[in-house]
């Protein structure tokens, strides 16, 4: 307990201070689409190495929090995910914000980030050095198999299993094109330079979801034409919140757990969460309507991977995504290692980055709260204003990206591309999946075939084992539930 | 209507933002142009004056900030060196240093940028030793050539590293005889094909006459350190700074180093010259400008480098990066360069990885 208050003896009014302005710079700025955590933590690098690692930190961390919750806000009401985390945010919450409930779908979101972020620190604190462990006995297979796990969630996504096949092939494949990171040969980039490094999440995610999203409404902008006053309750009550408990508290979990494998991240865990409410649900089929369980199971699990990220960078000193990484350079520019020796050397650091991201969390409900009642009223600004300052948006987050022309094309490309597979009916969330996974998927293969000289069994070590049971279910559960209810219906008919 | 307004607006604003894109940049260069003749003008002016009263070719360079490219990510090793230094500079020549980090194709994308900059000073970039394979990987057509060097300022060294617990060897020479009784059994770990640590693998089993099997990382050195604390890998050949989190904590440890003399931050680690194999490798990191830029704008460069590399800060920092401080001059880093592309194109080649 003593150490417990210990670890808030390092809170100071200047530090919460500029945890408070991370939080509200992150707000703001990830607010616009396609400009992402990531990016404006590399932004401010250069201002916080100035200042104490502390300090620094507590900033960064305060964007970390906030950037994977905003990203939601444009998914419900735009139906565009700021981050590739807010996917699946999409599903349940741009329905909810076009019956006239956009408001409370943001609370929703808002709460459940929060839930998530705070529960993830909670195991943080109680078993950091013990998850740690867990995480350093991962090498290449065990990331292959992780990452075909992830991309066999398609098959319980719904809907015709071969078109979410070629959605998710669509997306591994776009991870190929550009410079290999294992040889340095280039891999079909049709002779063009800016093709070399490879297509860019960003731009794709904006194009997919932004662009298409906005050719849709063009072609049906009179038929959209019904406005909503009200947003609903922004609080979503009490009551809603008790019978989404279990929904947070399952999803925080596998949050954490997914946040602590560097280089899963936001995407699977709210993939994953997502799909095991649905599996769990005694109305599977509401999923994708709009209901409050779809927006609560992949919000409160991306934020979870924050604290789950925090893990691998403070024990094992890898980090898990770039902003982990730019927190560790914080660190670093200060003179201290993050690593396993970090619990005896320094241990004020591990309380000072626990306490900050909790501090964000608090910060992050605050403001989220009140400021979706004003993002909520976006939707009603009139669409023939609204699609142009959109589509702005989506050149401007391309375009920072990489501060790249071409990404602006990127964009437009995987846009019409988008407009086209959502008209054949193939799945676009299929496709960024393909994508978040292809590279983690092709490159740990590649190096574990190479490290177990050709043989197979390397697929096969305990970890994975646990890993191949987990793909199995995913797979094969939804398809006994789908003919138990054939079933069912078929003897319910009989009956008549 | 109400459609064809939308899309009218669309197409107007799509056009707007692709067009104020793509001229920021050129636009901003233009400007930078302009800023940056009226200072040479100046310069020259100067110059002119100074010359005509007989002193010495003298410059008021810098009269605007610099831009530093850092042609590596944000938060990398050489990220937060250049950064570092760039502090020290800033303060040494009272003008703001701008970093850029502008990444990717083994920093070809940023060294690219340098070359087709203004060769006035105000861009400058920081290099590695990867300038020196760009050619001969097919990453760009860039040689060390194509610029002015400014300096040298820090080396990081191959090193094989190995579990401290492992019972089948517990030095270089125990390492070398198991390698040669079980050929292409042990895996060794490293970044990707053709880079440098690669390369010293390539090169330490041509001259230690051993066969192994070599297990790219995608991540660089991230992770590694697990990867071989773990036992997926027998050794890693990496810098050491690549996995100091578990080199502190006793995991695994350093056997060799490919230095010319043992590295400050690890004294009991013999060189491999100490171990019979007459083996260096460095990825060095220095600075130089685009071709063509004034020697006395270089001087100026180099002078501030030499005092940023002297300051506490930076010994400091680098003590605790567990990196090593080189400074070379202007000439001796020119050399250095060229040196760099004598050791280790051919290295290449001899793998098979060269393009040409």
């Amino acid at each position: 307990m003593s150490s417990i208050i210990s670890m808030f003896s390092v809170l100071s009014p200047m530090t919460v201070l500029l945890t408070f302005a991370g939080v509200v710079l992150g707000t703001v700025v990830c607010s616009i689409t396609g400009l992402t955590a990531t990016m404006e933590v590399a932004v401010l690098t250069s201002c916080t190495y100035g200042t104490e690692a502390a300090k620094a930190s507590a900033m960064l961390l305060g964007i970390f929090v906030c950037g994977v919750e905003v990203g939601s806000i444009s998914a419900i009401l735009l139906k565009v995910p700021g981050t590739s985390s807010a996917i699946m945010t999409t599903l349940d919450g741009y329905p909810m914000a076009q019956r006239g409930e956009g408001g409370t779908a943001i609370g929703i979101a808002t709460i459940s980030s929060f839930c998530g972020g705070i529960i993830s620190c909670i195991f943080l604190i109680l078993g950091c050095a013990k998850l740690a462990d867990i995480a350093a006995k991962f090498g290449y297979p065990e990331y292959f198999v992780i990452a075909l796990f992830g991309l066999c969630i398609i098959a319980n996504t719904g809907g015709s299993l071969l078109k979410g096949l070629l959605g998710a092939f669509l997306g591994v494949f776009s991870t190929m094109v550009g410079m290999d990171t294992l040889t340095g040969i280039t891999r079909f980039t049709l002779g063009s330079k800016s093709l070399i490094r490879g297509l860019e999440m960003v731009p794709i995610l904006i194009g997919l979801f932004g662009v298409s999203e906005i050719l849709n409404q063009l072609f049906d902008i009179k038929k959209n034409n019904i406005k909503h006053e009200s947003i609903g309750k922004v609080f979503p009550g009490w009551k809603l919140l008790n019978k989404l408990k279990w929904t947070i508290l399952r999803s925080s979990l596998i949050g954490t757990i997914v946040g602590v494998l560097p280089g899963a991240g936001g995407p699977i865990a709210a993939f994953v969460a997502y799909n095991t409410e649905q599996s769990l649900s005694k109305e599977p089929e509401k999923f994708g309507t709009g209901i409050p369980e779809g927006i609560s199971a992949p919000e409160s699990a991306n934020n979870a991977t924050v604290g789950g990220a925090l893990v691998p960078m403070l024990a094992l000193g890898v980090p898990g995504d770039g902003v982990t990484a730019i927190i560790m350079a914080a660190f670093a520019i200060h003179g201290f290692h993050l690593g396993p020796t970090i619990f005896s050397e320094s241990p004020e650091i591990v309380s000072t980055v626990y306490i900050y991201t909790i501090v964000a969390n608090i910060f992050m409900v605050t403001i989220g709260l009140i400021a979706a009642r004003y993002f909520a009223r976006l939707v009603n600004t009139d669409k023939t204003i609204l699609i142009p300052i959109i589509l702005m948006a989506c050149v401007i987050g391309s375009y920072a990206a990489s501060n790249n022309v071409f990404d602006v094309y990127v964009m437009i490309f995987f846009g019409v591309l988008g407009f086209l597979m959502e008209k054949v009916g193939v799945s676009t969330s299929a496709f960024v999946l393909g994508q978040v996974l292809g590279d983690l998927m092709e490159t740990n293969f590649r190096s574990a075939f190479t490290m177990s000289q050709g043989s197979w069994s390397i697929f096969f070590r305990p970890i994975t084992m646990v890993f191949w049971a987990l793909t199995v279910i995913m797979v094969v559960v939804p398809q006994i539930n789908k003919i138990v209810k054939k079933k069912k219906a078929k003897a319910t008919d009989a009956q008549k | 209507m109400k459609r064809k307004v939308a899309l009218l607006m669309c197409v107007a604003m799509l056009a707007a933002a692709i067009a104020g894109c793509s001229s920021s940049s050129s636009s901003s260069s233009s400007s930078d142009t302009t800023e940056e003749s009226a200072a040479e003008e100046t310069t020259e002016a100067e110059e002119a004056e100074e010359a005509e009263t007989e002193t010495v070719a003298e410059t008021d360079f810098p009269t605007d900030q610099i831009e530093m490219i850092i042609p590596q990510g944000v938060g990398g090793g050489s990220d937060l060196i250049a950064r570092v230094l760039a502090q020290q500079i800033e303060e040494e020549l009272g003008v703001t240093v701008v970093c850029t980090n502008l990444d990717g194709g083994s920093t070809s994308i940023g060294l690219q940028e340098l070359a087709d900059s203004e060769p006035d000073g105000y861009t400058i970039a920081m290099t590695m030793t990867n300038l020196a394979t760009l050619s001969a990987l097919g990453y760009s057509e860039l040689t060390a050539d194509d610029f002015e060097a400014i300096c040298g300022v820090n080396y990081d060294a191959a090193s094989i590293m190995i579990r401290t617990d492992d019972e089948r060897f517990s030095n270089l020479e125990e390492l070398v005889a198991y390698a040669k009784e079980h050929p292409g059994e042990l895996n060794w770990g490293t970044g990707g094909a053709g880079g440098m640590w690669h390369m010293a693998i390539l090169k330490f089993c041509d001259i230690a006459g051993i066969e192994v099997n070599i297990v790219p990382n995608a991540g660089g050195g991230t992770g590694v350190g697990l990867y071989l604390a773990n036992g997926d890998i027998d050794a890693a050949v990496f810098s050491p700074v690549d996995c100091m989190a578990q080199i502190e904590s006793g995991q695994i440890t350093p056997i060799v180093s490919m230095t010319d003399e043992r590295m400050a931050s690890f004294p009991d680690t013999p060189t491999a010259i100490e171990e019979g194999y007459d083996i260096e490798v460095y990825s060095t990191r220095g600075y130089i400008a685009p071709k063509g830029t004034p020697a006395e704008v270089i001087a100026v460069l180099e002078d501030a480098f030499k005092k940023a590399v002297e300051s506490d800060e930076y010994v400091e920092f680098i003590e605790s990066q567990s990196s090593n401080i080189r400074w070379l001059s202007a000439e001796e880093y020119t050399q250095w360069m060229k040196d760099e592309v004598d050791t280790y194109v051919p290295i290449l080649e001899d793998a098979g990885l060269a393009v040409n």
